[in-house]
């Protein structure tokens, strides 16, 4: 089984809430950290990696010197000013963090100077946690940005580790593109995060229009309320008017900040905030495991 | 008609369709049946539309998978290409029965 918790805007606590719920189930888990432009979730749960692999993007191009007759037909061909002339003028070079590897150049190039090569573009993990649940997840190189099929490989290492029996808890990156729709892809359930802020809804509401139109189970929790008891009830509202059940509601509260910067999740917090945490997750699980196993 | 199913294996229906490895392409008409490698497996991105493009190119009237991704379906929609749902796992043989079963 696989759960997605996506939020549609960043910073809204995706992957705290992830954590958590996977702090709740422990060793039958599996986290796939799919926001891998900002992947936090090793330092969230303590990753130990015992397994890494090369990741590849799509071709990487080079001009070679001894071919290139400088003609500057590949720079002029280049949107991006990715291709300049270098010093002494006798041939060009590619800038590999502007070049958005479209491929143009090469269909420019006269010379046959330009070669493509299989670009290492970051590595993916596996990881034992201190939390129990096992963590898919990568790094990228600087530059390099995630992309639908990165996303698809970590879920693929995921589904693997977890096997038919497992949980799959998916940490989708923000937005509504190419990766969230590989995130929310297979999944027989999404965790729908609203910040109780006015971006926080908006973005939401955009989510929550595309996990419809893939015909997603969606659960709500709504987190940062306390703030502005008018935002609080927008919050509910969009919920409610898009018809989904609400785990959940989680406070804004420093105390939940602190425990994670001990190294701890939300589920062990303890207070008013740590309460309204528990509460969410045991009423996310009961509203999941009524969705059934496939 | 001709029908596509995505498949890794070359036996079973495969999870998902712009990542596919292989497509199966079976012609009802004449009973022509192959594995083709999608071709557009790995691109970074827009994997599901280059997918729909490329059946579309080979005639493809009704795609059968478990799930289509929504620029995919769209694209699919735009080329007049059918979709019939079945689950991720079962016999490619078993897949087309069932939408022969549902479609007649």
């Amino acid at each position: 089984m696989t759960i997605a918790v996506a939020s549609g805007k960043g910073g809204a606590g995706k992957t705290s809430l992830t954590s958590a719920i996977a702090a709740a189930f422990g060793e039958s888990c599996v986290v796939a950290d799919c926001d891998v432009d900002a992947a936090n979730g090793a330092i969230a749960l303590g990753a130990l990696p015992w397994e890494s692999e090369p990741y590849f993007a799509g071709p990487g191009f080079s001009i070679e010197i001894a071919a290139c007759i400088a003609c500057g037909a590949c720079a002029e061909a280049c949107r991006f000013g990715a291709i300049r002339q270098r010093p002494g003028g006798n041939s060009y070079a590619i800038v590999p963090e502007l070049c958005e590897r479209c491929g143009a150049c090469v269909d420019r190039c006269t010379a046959g100077a330009i070669v493509t090569s299989e670009k290492e573009a970051g590595r993916l993990f596996v990881s034992d946690t201190r939390l129990g649940a096992r963590l898919a997840h990568a790094e990228l190189l600087p530059g390099e940005d995630t992309s639908g099929k990165l996303v698809r490989k970590v879920r693929e290492r995921a589904d693997r580790l977890a096997g038919h029996e497992g949980i799959v808890l998916v940490d989708a990156p923000p937005g509504i593109g190419c990766p969230v729709i590989a995130s929310l892809t297979g999944t027989e359930c999404v965790v729908i995060l609203v910040e109780a802020s006015v971006s926080g809804i908006r973005d939401a509401k955009r989510l929550i229009e595309l996990a419809a139109s893939m015909g997603r189970k969606m659960v709500a929790v709504i987190n940062k309320t306390g703030l502005d008891t008018a935002m609080d009830e927008e919050a509910r509202a969009a919920v409610r008017e898009a018809g989904l059940p609400l785990a959940g509601e989680i406070p804004f509260d420093p105390s939940l900040r602190s425990a994670e910067e001990r190294g701890m999740t939300w589920l062990n917090v303890e207070g008013a905030a740590g309460d309204c945490v528990r509460a969410a997750i045991a009423a996310l699980r009961s509203l999941v495991d009524s969705y059934g196993r496939r | 008609m001709k029908y596509a199913i995505p498949t890794d294996d070359g036996k079973t229906v495969g999870s998902v369709f712009g990542r596919a490895i292989n497509f199966a392409l079976y012609d009802h008409e004449d009973g022509s049946y192959a594995i083709l490698a999608n071709e557009g497996a790995n691109s970074e991105h827009g994997a599901g539309t280059g997918a729909a493009a490329f059946l579309a190119e080979r005639g493809v009237g009704t795609v059968i998978a478990p799930e289509i991704g929504p620029k995919a379906a769209a694209a699919l929609a735009a080329a007049g290409i059918a979709i019939v749902s079945v689950p991720a796992g079962i016999e490619l043989g078993e897949a087309m029965a069932r939408t022969i079963a549902h479609t007649s």
